[in-house]
């Protein structure tokens, strides 16, 4: 069995671990916010997620509570959903590229997959309720 | 917390180690993404549940909710989530140390950058810091009421000025 240098292996795995920081980090400065966002049809609720999904932002109006409270927390979920999934594209579109097709499982672990080309944001020009 | 412990092992026991370890840590993500956390408001008029990324999973809105207005329904939304995301870390480190063990669950919350919440008495219900808050200073009331009720002695002061907020066990 071939001997490794432990001092060699590591400095190669932490200088590869720097560049891949590095590109990643050109990655999200191109992308610019990884937020994912969404609004009802109506625009009267709008919804903001970090990666993963979690709430960063909840706008409501007046308008929007008239609908009830069950029907305004249901929208406030299906749209939290979608704005996770767009959050997750971006997150994979910035990463994806730096950490090559073994790096991409992780990413799907993580929950960070690309959208179909379908429900592509660009596609969905400030709408996204049901 | 994390030991140094010199190495004296060979290669061999090393990379299998490291094979061990890998293989524990593939469940780390099963076990991150099977951990939730639920918290509500003190009024309870927002109950609200996420996993341990974030991801809303369910929320209940009170009829009476509506009663915040709009602006301040949408922030307290987004507060009782960053309370319930606590949980949800925590719940997940729990698994994790259950797996791991506490050394390097410790590791991976350094790693991570992401420390789990204190190992606080509300790690069972959708308690919320303020609420949490709250009962501690009920608590420490109801120690405070139990201090013998004879005058303090001058060089006593320091005893009954004692926060027992400060030993960990309180925690």
């Amino acid at each position: 069995m071939a001997e490794i240098d432990v001092d060699r292996e590591a400095s190669r795995v932490s200088e590869q671990v720097e560049r891949t920081a590095e590109r990643a980090q050109e990655q999200f400065a191109r992308i610019g916010s990884v937020a994912g966002r969404a609004e009802s049809a109506d625009g009267a609720i709008r919804v903001e997620v970090a990666p993963g999904g979690l709430l960063t932002d909840v706008r409501l109006t007046h308008a929007s509570l008239r609908a009830g409270t069950d029907a305004v927390a249901q929208q406030i979920v299906e749209l939290a959903h979608q704005a996770t999934r767009r959050a997750g594209d971006r997150m994979y579109r910035a990463l994806a590229p730096v950490l090559g097709p073994d790096g991409e499982k992780h990413l799907s672990s993580l929950g960070y997959e690309p959208l179909p080309d379908d429900e592509d944001e660009s596609a969905f020009p400030g709408s996204g309720g049901r | 917390m994390v030991e140094q412990v010199p190495i004296e092992r060979t290669t061999q026991q090393l990379i299998a180690d490291a094979r061990a370890r890998q293989e524990a840590l593939a469940q780390v993500d099963s076990l991150m993404a099977k951990a939730t956390g639920t918290a509500h408001d003190m009024d309870n008029t927002i109950e609200l549940t996420v996993d341990a990324r974030g991801k809303l999973l369910n929320l209940r809105l009170a009829p009476a909710a509506v009663n915040w207005g709009p602006d301040r329904l949408g922030s307290l939304i987004v507060e009782v989530a960053q309370v319930a995301m606590q949980e949800a870390t925590q719940n997940s480190y729990n698994q994790v140390a259950l797996l791991l063990g506490e050394d390097m669950t410790y590791l991976i919350e350094q790693l991570s950058g992401m420390p789990a919440p204190a190992r606080a008495a509300n790690d069972d219900s959708g308690l919320t810091v303020e609420e949490f808050q709250r009962r501690r200073e009920e608590r420490l009331g109801a120690t405070q009421r139990r201090a013998p009720a004879r005058p303090a002695e001058p060089e006593d002061e320091d005893l009954y000025s004692f926060d027992p907020a400060t030993l960990r066990s309180d925690r």
